[in-house]
């Protein structure tokens, strides 16, 4: 068996190699171009499942950790590692960028390599998000993701709102993020380092942490998203490209729970405790909201675009509960949320790239022409439906068992959430697949190509693993889990 | 005593002299106005026993500044221009604004210097000290000791200033004459037409 | 490295010498050579020699390396201790870069005097004297010396409204903070007797932070210093005294305004760091609450003036007065490293103003029928399809700018914030950080006109050539390299620091 010492750093850097090989390939040859990054960042798919093989479940801290130094005088350095609630999000991230490259594989006609070079930059800095055990340069990740998406949304967006929806995207973030910077600087002057292993051990006084902890939820909400600061989301989704779609609603919108869990629960667990009451009504608003919103659209982007705010709240309110079975549920809820949400923007994308519109009134009876993409369709359908036998079944049972300890209210109230769910999606795929064939809009019909069943197989394979047997993913999150419960606690 | 009415005539003379020179409408009475505040300052330079310094200020603010404006205005056109009704406009809320800084000057200036109760009676320069007044320098004498030796470099760095000054000058003012010489166009002079110089 | 020669070891202020003799002989050599019946242009030749001057004199700024920690001459008018030594270098590579830079512009521009450069190089002669004055008088004299020279400067094309209404407007409000400073300083000279920095430090050497907290006990010497804090806030052009800068950096040619963008703003920190931290420290309370006021105006000026601008240098002229504002920040906070990382903000804020402003001045448009100088937003449009590479290191360096992640001006813009965070200033830095959320908005507007616009026919540019782009391939590595590995910034900045501080 292969061993790499600093297989993080490698999976790390791959990214940021690829996209400088990237940039001296002449533009000309797209061919060249779209295999080099493709097979780059398959590369990096392969080497971070020696991370989950190699991966000792049997303890709770970081593993795979590396040190650099950056500057020694102001004792800012940088540390990677991987715990267990990393892990399965870097493993996500280096799944879902093959396949959004694979989806963008004839859609995108100018600019490919500039394209290209995004992607890969944003992939390495999510997997720095995910990986960097230091509060300041996972603020600096986090905001960086910006950049690359930002040129993505505008450049290559699909519609006159786009330069509207990367500005609303953009600043948003903006805005909820510099509060954090303040508490990050103010963390540093406290303790006099930004390294998350000292950072533990440090304890705030109660008032410090409410505002700090509330600095944290303003930069964390708005990536979630919640209620009152979800706006950006519909648009930049809607906007976006596929491939842009398919990696903001996978990884992006799991920054925030990410965060949630990395940092605002060990750090400030009194003020978790404060706010929670707070959290869960935001979170209860914005599942009822945006499910009964959903019910309305008549893009089809934004429908799945509301799922997604509805999905993410309710890994909130798992989130929220404090105990092991709900913080498991959230994470595997978030996992799962990845695939379906992503696989479902796919499926968007595969009907726009042959028919250029997203109004539902367009399309019908689909089933009679594409059986096959109609089938993938039913299966992702019913998964966000939460469907026993999918991953977000799991997901959504543990989160709901979990809230269930901590407060039944919201616990009835989310699962009103999920049967509104089961509205639109439903209404949605009825619309789209079954009735008859909308002839007087579309004359011809193709089913999906090889590579378009590609890129839907592996996330099938996932949901379904996921649903059958999550206890492939549950093993490694335990220790770590129970790592995180029993810090809060004491 | 007499040092105290000659200051106090000295001062009234200047700040009312500035005023004017922005209150009077004909250019050639403000430059006046404004030869009269450098001969009173000169004055209150006179009364700090500053002669040298005094003098310069006639010879060169009133000898060449006020004469080189002088020059300007004579060379120019202007129209007095009557721009009395915006004074009355803003002279609340420029007394206002003068007023607090004139009393916080007058608070600080208050608090930091005590009058001498020796030097304000009636016979203080009655006695006459001539012994400290036998080998005392004199201003220029002093000046000289002091600027070509101690800051010889700060004279330096004025002569350089002063060619900067001469060198802006010229850049700004000089015409190289090359573009300014007339062609003719003899088709045009040729293609006169009765029709576009007659005007009846 | 140290050159050392038999005769001149010991004068301290040679670069500043070499500089002042080259000058006059440079004079003398270009009017021999331009006056004469067909008026020959010279101005490349003269600054390309400009450029070897000023290289030569930054050589001896690093000749005159500091074998102790502090040297005073000249009767202790002229000091050259870490302060001068760093920001004599810094601000004489910058000029260099910025000769280099301008060279096509005057070409294109037919700015045929050669006047042009000597203005420059009395300019830096007159920062490098403001560097290392130790007293009043030479400090004053060495502000009139460089002002006087970009007055000029700013009214150079005589045939255009724009800059001769910017050189006035300067030099007014130029000579008006002069003389302000000069109150100030001589009602300095009235309470104390002195003028130098040194003997004004020892005068004050019992009075400590917080022991006339109380505004009542206003004394002459606050209200002299109230004076020359104000000369010094007019110079920087910051609010709400910025009203002059607007028009005075839109109306030059944009070479001028590349001078005065960059280069003067170190040495004026340099200065107000001399007065106010090093002689009269122990009146800090009593224009810090002053000072904050300042900052917050500022910045909300600059990020909310900014938004509304239509042309490019309006807006950096918004932009460079919120950076002074953050640099304030630095400033009123009065602890060990608050000067640090002021001396860091402001060595990295000329460095991306020199790539920004080069950028600007590089660029030129193809069909140029109206033979403007001056560009609008939308002059820069699809410029990321026409000259791919400069929209990339555009990007990059307004992302700096703007303060955002990967870049160094995040990390100065942090420590900064830090500092203020470390004086317990929590209102002051929650304003600025929202206001510069709201200054980002005008940057991310730049690169939606560099990439986003789907427009048919794009604003064409004439090719760079090769001599600048050598020059600004070098900046962008230098740049992205300074992110990377800051620490020689910080190295050098904090045994700047150690300098200042040494007996308080």
């Amino acid at each position: 068996m292969l061993y790499i010492k600093n297989i993080l750093s490698c999976i790390l850097v791959l990214p940021l190699i690829g996209a400088f090989i990237l940039s001296f390939i002449p533009s000309s040859s797209r061919s060249l171009l779209r295999s080099v990054a493709l097979n780059c960042s398959c590369l990096t798919f392969v080497l971070s499942l020696f991370l989950w093989v190699f991966f000792n479940k049997s303890v709770g801290t970081f593993q795979f950790t590396e040190n650099f130094f950056w500057i020694p005088i102001l004792n800012l350095n940088f540390s990677i590692g991987v715990d267990g609630i990393s892990l399965f999000f870097i493993l996500l991230t280096t799944l879902l960028i093959p396949i959004c490259l694979l989806a963008s594989w004839d859609s995108i006609q100018v600019d490919l390599k500039k394209y290209l070079i995004a992607f890969l930059v944003m992939e390495f800095f999510l997997i720095g998000v995910f990986c960097s055990l230091d509060l300041l340069f996972f603020y600096i990740f986090f905001e960086s993701v910006l950049i690359p998406m930002f040129l993505i949304i505008g450049i290559w967006g699909s519609r006159e709102r786009k330069i509207r929806a990367a500005y609303f995207f953009f600043l948003y973030t903006l805005l909820g993020s510099v509060l954090m910077l303040l508490s990050i600087l103010y963390i540093y002057y406290q303790v006099g380092t930004t390294d998350y292993e000292v950072l533990l051990t440090f304890s705030f006084s109660p008032l410090e942490q409410k505002i700090m902890w509330f600095a944290f939820f303003a930069s964390f909400a708005t990536k979630v998203p919640m209620v009152p600061v979800h706006l950006w989301l519909p648009e930049a989704h809607v906007e976006a490209p596929t491939a842009g779609s398919v990696i903001l609603a996978g990884v992006l919108l799991k920054l925030g729970t990410y965060g949630f869990i990395r940092f605002s629960f060990p750090l400030f667990p009194e003020a978790c405790f404060y706010f929670a009451p707070f959290v869960y009504a935001m979170s209860v608003v914005g599942i009822v909201y945006t499910s009964f919103t959903a019910i309305r659209q008549s893009d089809f982007k934004r429908i799945i675009a509301y799922t997604s705010v509805a999905h993410m709240n309710l890994v909130m309110v798992g989130l929220f509960s404090f105990n092991m079975i709900g913080l498991e549920g959230a994470i595997l809820q978030s996992l799962s949320h990845g695939f379906v949400a992503s696989a479902l923007f796919l499926i968007i994308g595969v009907v726009y790239d042959r028919h250029h519109t997203r109004m539902v009134k367009y399309y019908g009876g689909l089933v009679h022409t594409m059986p096959i993409y109609v089938f993938i369709f039913l299966f992702f359908t019913m998964s966000n439906i939460g469907l026993p036998g999918t991953g977000s079944f799991v997901g959504e049972f543990l989160i709901l068992t979990g809230s269930f300890k901590a407060n039944t209210t919201v616990t009835f109230l989310s699962a009103t959430g999920m049967i509104i769910g089961g509205c639109y999606s439903l209404w949605l795929f009825n619309r789209i697949a079954y009735g008859n064939l909308k002839t007087q809009y579309f004359k011809h019909y193709l089913d999906i190509n090889k590579r378009e069943f590609l890129i839907f197989f592996p996330l099938l394979l996932g949901t379904l693993v996921m649903g059958v047997y999550p206890n492939i993913f549950l093993n490694s999150i335990h220790f770590s889990t129970n790592v995180l419960v029993e810090s809060m606690y004491f | 005593m007499i040092i105290n009415i000659l200051f106090y005539l000295f001062s009234v003379i200047l700040l009312l002299s500035s005023l004017m020179v922005i209150l009077v409408q004909n250019s050639i009475y403000s430059i006046l106005f404004l030869v009269l505040s450098f001969i009173s300052s000169a004055g209150l330079l006179f009364l700090l026993k500053c002669e040298f310094l005094a003098l310069m200020f006639i010879v060169i603010y009133v000898g060449a500044i006020a004469v080189l404006f002088l020059f300007v205005v004579m060379m120019l056109d202007l129209k007095t221009v009557n721009v009395k009704k915006d004074v009355l406009k803003y002279f609340p809320f420029g007394v206002i604004i003068g007023g607090v800084f004139l009393i916080e000057i007058l608070m600080v200036v208050g608090e930091t210097f005590k009058a001498n109760p020796y030097s304000d009676s009636f016979l203080y320069n009655s006695h006459f000290n001539w012994y400290e007044r036998m080998d005392t320098f004199t201003e220029i004498h002093s000046i000289g000791q002091v600027v070509y030796t101690e800051y010889v470099l700060q004279f330096l760095i004025a002569g350089n200033v002063l060619l900067l000054a001469t060198i802006a000058a010229v850049v700004l003012t000089i015409n190289t004459g090359v573009e300014s010489d007339k062609k003719q166009v003899i088709f045009r002079q040729l293609s006169r037409n009765y029709k576009n110089v007659l005007i009846i | 490295m140290r050159i050392e020669t038999l005769l001149f070891k010991e004068i301290i202020i040679l670069p500043e010498l070499f500089l002042g003799i080259s000058l006059v002989y440079l004079v003398l050599h270009s009017t021999f050579l331009a006056v004469r019946k067909n008026y020959p242009l010279i101005q490349t030749s003269i600054l390309y020699l400009g450029v070897l001057v000023l290289f030569l004199s930054c050589l001896l700024v690093l000749n005159d390396g500091l074998d102790v920690l502090e040297q005073s001459v000249l009767n202790d008018t002229i000091v050259n201790d870490y302060v001068s030594f760093f920001s004599k270098l810094v601000i004489g590579s910058l000029s260099l870069f910025c000769l280099l830079m301008i060279q096509p512009y005057l070409i294109n521009q037919k700015i045929n005097q050669f006047e042009y450069i000597l203005l420059i190089l009395f300019a830096v002669l007159g920062l490098f004297l403001l560097c290392s004055s130790n007293d009043l008088l030479t400090a004053y004299l060495a502000i009139e010396l460089q002002s006087l020279a970009f007055y000029v400067l700013a009214s150079f094309k005589r045939n255009s409204t724009y800059s001769v209404d910017a050189g006035i407007k300067y030099f007014i409000l130029g000579a008006f903070s002069s003389s302000l400073f000069l109150f100030g300083s001589s009602l300095l000279y009235g309470v104390t007797g002195t003028i130098n920095f040194e003997e004004f430090k020892d005068l004050y050497v019992n009075v400590s932070p917080g022991n006339n907290a109380d505004l009542s006990n206003i004394s002459l010497v606050q209200f002299g210093l109230v004076f020359i804090l104000i000369s010094l806030l007019f110079k920087l052009a910051i609010a709400p005294f910025h009203t002059w800068a607007p028009d005075v950096y839109e109306g030059s040619p944009s070479a001028s305004t590349f001078f005065f963008a960059v280069v003067p703003k170190l040495a004026i920190f340099v200065l107000l760091l001399r007065i106010f931290y090093y002689s009269f420290f122990g009146f800090f309370e009593s224009w810090r609450y002053f000072i904050v006021i300042v900052i917050v105006l500022s910045i909300i000026v600059g990020s909310f003036g900014g938004i509304e601008q239509r042309k490019l240098k309006s807006l950096l002229v918004y932009s460079s007065i919120s950076h002074m504002g953050y640099a304030l920040i630095a400033f009123s906070a009065g602890t060990f490293e608050s000067i640090q990382m002021l001396f860091c903000y402001l060595v990295v804020y000329s460095f991306s103003g020199l790539c920004v402003w080069s950028i600007f001045v590089l660029t030129r448009l193809k069909n140029n029928h109206l033979q403007k100088q001056n560009k609008d937003l939308t002059d820069l449009v699809s410029l990321g399809k026409s000259n791919y590479m400069l929209a990339i290191f555009f990007t990059t360096v307004l992302f700096s700018v703007a303060g955002f992640p990967p870049m160094i001006g995040f990390l100065v813009k942090i420590s900064v914030f830090l500092t203020a965070i470390e004086s317990s200033m929590f209102f002051v830095v929650l304003i600025s950080i929202l206001c510069s959320v709201i200054g980002t908005f005008y940057y991310i507007r730049l690169i939606k006109i560099l990439y986003f616009e789907k427009v048919l026919v794009g604003k064409l540019y004439y090719p760079i050539q090769a001599q600048s782009s050598i020059l600004i391939s070098f900046l962008f590595f230098s740049f992205l390299f300074l992110f990377i590995n800051p620490t020689l910034l910080y190295l050098f900045s904090y045994k700047l620091n150690l300098l200042v501080f040494t007996t308080v």
